[in-house]
């Protein structure tokens, strides 16, 4: 596993947290009465993981991020981050939206600086080695207005990553981008996990994303998870190969399987 | 409990309380000042009746609001003729452009003076302050309207062979409805306004002259009563007549903001 | 179209050469608009001339020596600074009790219902009545146009900074929420920041307005500036007086909006990717 890479990142550390979510729950009052996201959610994700949660539009699995990432509250349940004993572990989230709400009115060095307003170990040499691990060395001082749809998600990462986090939180972050750059995305995505090892909680509804990327893919339908598939492919992944297609064809079976 | 009754409970209570605030401070500033100077509510809306039941209200009412409405469909003329000029021809903008900032810059007081010195005191004089005041407003909507018109739906019907005709009745004419009903709304209260203002130096009959008048004769309780007719009268047109209108007719779009035109 | 034109015509090279020039020249933004107001002016002097008119509507010549001789004489100066002085004062009034409400408006819903229905009367009071309400409470002194100009203004400013806010966009906090990001940097770094634009336009526009209404004011109610000006010159029925102390005061007031607000404009939010034109009113 990852976990063994020696690779130094600056300002990275090693350190990443598995999730424990239990019997998570959420309801929305509406006119009638009140409206089941989802009931009793229970699954555990390992630390270091890359992890897909997949489901159809308005299947719960963004609210599930959004829960996690303790922007919204779940009705019940919990939601607990452990190291690898499974004690307790306090952890820094980072959070990947799919548009990445770039204040416009600040640079790309600058929306990374946002971030870390309470933190008095902040410099601005965090902000350049995040730019430079997403590719955009050149574009520090450069306004979103300037930059294309698929820059302006880099600068969404780098900001995640600029936290530190022991979780990744990536709400289908490619989802908006057009296919060439989106592919170009996903090999990043699947290089940065490499070097860094990070827990990463994914979302998204393409399933050829999920294969390509995880180590275990969640299905998410009808309020609750219904298939868990292990990816046994070593990375980087070959995804043109039989043995991938065939896998592939696998995974949407049982998708739609529900 | 279901949700929803509760939200407008808050609602209504809170513009009670509006209301509320409103009154009281009229009261403490009436008791306050000299009784002429700011009657009390009730006292100014005795006179109001008094206007309206003795029929003075109509010698004054009907030239004012005559003004307004020549003034006000010169003014959309002019302002809509202006308005597609610049929303169609690049040049269009440029030449008519001088005549825009020319008109919005100056203050409606001052063009009532010029026209006042040159018209008299005649009934033209408002009417083209009105017009000249306005029609900048109007031709701007109209530009945006204009410029708003998707190209795309004309190419698209040009290619399928809809007839011109069928082409601006079903395309262009919807497409410039909004903005011709918000130069129409904008244009008429500002037309309404600037009437008042006009009215002021020039003429006999009139609201604006009868707020004026009874002003410098320092009669300030009638200054209130006429005042009140006219504000109630601008507030009926706009809130009664074309906030409805507009909600009906463009229930499907977004509010757009006046002060960003 | 200038092929066109010279297949049409079967013009030589050099006159193809020279419509194409002449067309470019008039396609020239610059130049257009000061060849519209030169024909303006123009057609002024003529009608008065040829109709003998000259002494109903003045002459563009005739305001430009009553223009040159009203500078000279430096009276123009106490006017000047009385009628901008009090503009000056209306404009950070209405900018400040129109922020406040603004806020208020903009931030909570208990607010918004009570307050909202003034706003809105606020927006559509007419300019005569509320001038001379307050002249009737302050008589003929500095404090009625400046007063009237902050009844009339801060409604437009609480307006716009209240379509601001609701204009922000969610996601802007939903980010913030998610990095854990305090109140005071929310408000700071992104509620601040997002209405400012709007602030800005809305502050020029009212600016412009408090002119307007000041300048009646004076008529009303005060011993110099503009609106007193004209009102001397309208009872001695001086034309050429009153569209003289217009012009200078126009002119002024368009250097002050097209020089300094929009220039402060394009440079403060150069981090926008649409440019604004001349018109924003």
């Amino acid at each position: 596993m990852n976990k063994n890479n020696q690779n130094t990142i600056k300002n990275q550390s090693q350190e990443s947290a598995g999730i424990k979510v239990d019997s998570l729950t959420k309801k929305y009052k509406t006119e009638e009465g009140s409206e089941t996201v989802f009931e009793n959610l229970s699954f555990n994700i390992d630390s270091g993981d890359f992890v897909t949660l997949i489901g159809r539009s308005g299947s719960g699995k963004s609210t599930t991020l959004n829960i996690i990432s303790q922007i919204l509250e779940p009705t019940s349940g919990t939601v607990e981050f452990v190291d690898a004993e499974g004690k307790k572990k306090e952890t820094t989230l980072g959070h990947v939206f799919q548009e990445p709400h770039l204040l416009p009115w600040k640079t790309a060095r600058e929306n990374i600086e946002f971030v870390h307003k309470n933190n008095p170990n902040y410099s601005d040499e965090i902000a350049e080695n995040v730019l430079d691990m997403v590719g955009l060395a050149d574009h520090y001082d450069k306004y979103p207005s300037k930059l294309s749809g698929g820059q302006n998600q880099r600068v969404g990462i780098a900001r995640a990553l600029s936290v530190d986090p022991d979780v990744l939180l990536m709400d289908e972050p490619f989802s908006s981008l057009d296919e060439i750059t989106a592919e170009e995305m996903r090999g990043e995505m699947g290089r940065l996990h490499m070097d860094l090892g990070k827990t990463v909680f994914f979302v998204t509804h393409d399933l050829a994303e999920a294969v390509q990327l995880s180590d275990r893919i969640l299905m998410l339908g009808d309020g609750h998870i219904y298939d868990d598939i292990k990816v046994p492919f070593d990375r980087p992944r070959n995804m043109g190969s039989d043995e991938i297609g065939e896998f592939n064809a696998e995974v949407v079976r049982r998708f739609n399987d529900l | 409990m279901s949700y929803i009754p509760e939200k407008i409970y808050n609602k209504n209570i809170a513009r009670f309380i509006g209301v509320l605030i409103g009154l009281v401070a009229w009261i403490l500033i009436a008791l306050n000042y000299p009784q002429d100077l700011v009657p009390l509510p009730h006292e100014a809306l005795l006179l109001t009746w008094q206007i309206i039941e003795n029929g003075r209200i109509w010698e004054h009412l009907v030239p004012t609001v005559w003004r307004t409405v020549w003034g006000f469909l010169g003014a959309m003329v002019l302002g809509i003729t202006v308005g597609i000029i610049m929303g169609v021809s690049f040049r269009g903008q440029n030449i008519t452009l001088p005549y825009i900032i020319i008109g919005l810059s100056i203050p409606g007081v001052a063009w009532a003076a010029i026209w006042t010195i040159i018209f008299g005191f005649t009934h033209l004089t408002p009417i083209v302050t009105v017009l000249v005041v306005c029609f900048p407003y109007i031709a701007m909507n109209f530009w945006k309207g204009v410029e708003n018109i998707q190209l795309d739906l004309v190419k698209m019907a040009k290619t399928f062979d809809v007839t011109n005709k069928n082409i601006l009745q079903h395309i262009i004419i919807p497409n410039t409805a909004p903005a011709a009903f918000t130069s129409a709304r904008f244009g008429l209260s500002i037309s309404w306004k600037v009437v008042a203002v006009a009215e002021m130096f020039s003429a006999n009959y009139g609201i604006g002259v009868m707020i004026i008048r009874s002003f410098e004769l320092f009669r300030y309780t009638e200054t209130w009563a006429w005042a009140l007719i006219f504000v109630v009268i601008i507030l009926f047109i706009e809130n009664g007549i074309f906030k409805p209108l507009e909600n009906k007719l463009f229930k499907y779009r977004e509010e757009t903001d006046i002060s960003r035109i | 179209m200038v092929e066109n034109l010279g297949k049409f015509l079967k013009i030589r090279d050099w006159e193809k050469k020279l419509l194409e020039i002449m067309s470019n020249i008039t396609n020239n933004r610059f130049v257009l608009f000061v060849l519209s107001i030169v024909i303006l002016l123009l057609i002024w002097e003529s009608i008065g001339r040829v109709l003998d008119l000259v002494h109903l509507i003045s002459s563009p010549f005739i305001v430009g020596q009553e223009i040159v001789r009203i500078l000279y004489s430096l009276t123009w100066i106490e006017h000047l600074l009385a009628t901008f002085g009090r503009v000056t004062v209306a404009f950070f009034v209405s900018i400040f009790v129109g922020s406040l409400i603004g806020l208020l408006v903009g931030l909570t819903d208990f607010w918004e219902n009570a307050l909202g229905s003034y706003i809105t009367i606020g927006l559509s009071l007419p300019d005569l009545f509320v001038v001379v309400v307050v002249a009737m409470w302050f008589g003929v002194s500095t404090m009625t146009p400046i007063i009237a100009g902050v009844i009339i203004g801060f409604p437009f400013l609480a307006t716009s900074l209240h379509g601001a806010i609701e204009d922000i966009e969610v996601g802007y906090y939903e980010m913030a929420f998610a990095y854990n990001i305090d109140k005071y940097h929310i408000a700071k770094d992104i509620v601040l920041q997002a209405v400012l634009p709007e602030m800005f336009s809305g502050a020029r526009y009212t600016f412009a307005l408090c002119w307007k209404i000041i300048t009646l004011g004076e008529i009303i109610a005060a011993q110099n500036g503009l609106g007193h000006m004209i009102d001397s010159n309208l009872r001695s029925l001086n034309l050429t007086g009153v569209i003289a102390w217009v012009a200078i005061f126009t002119a002024v007031m368009l250097i002050i909006e097209y020089g300094i607000f929009q220039q402060a404009e394009k440079r403060l939010f150069n981090w926008r990717e649409d440019s604004k034109g001349v018109i924003t009113v």
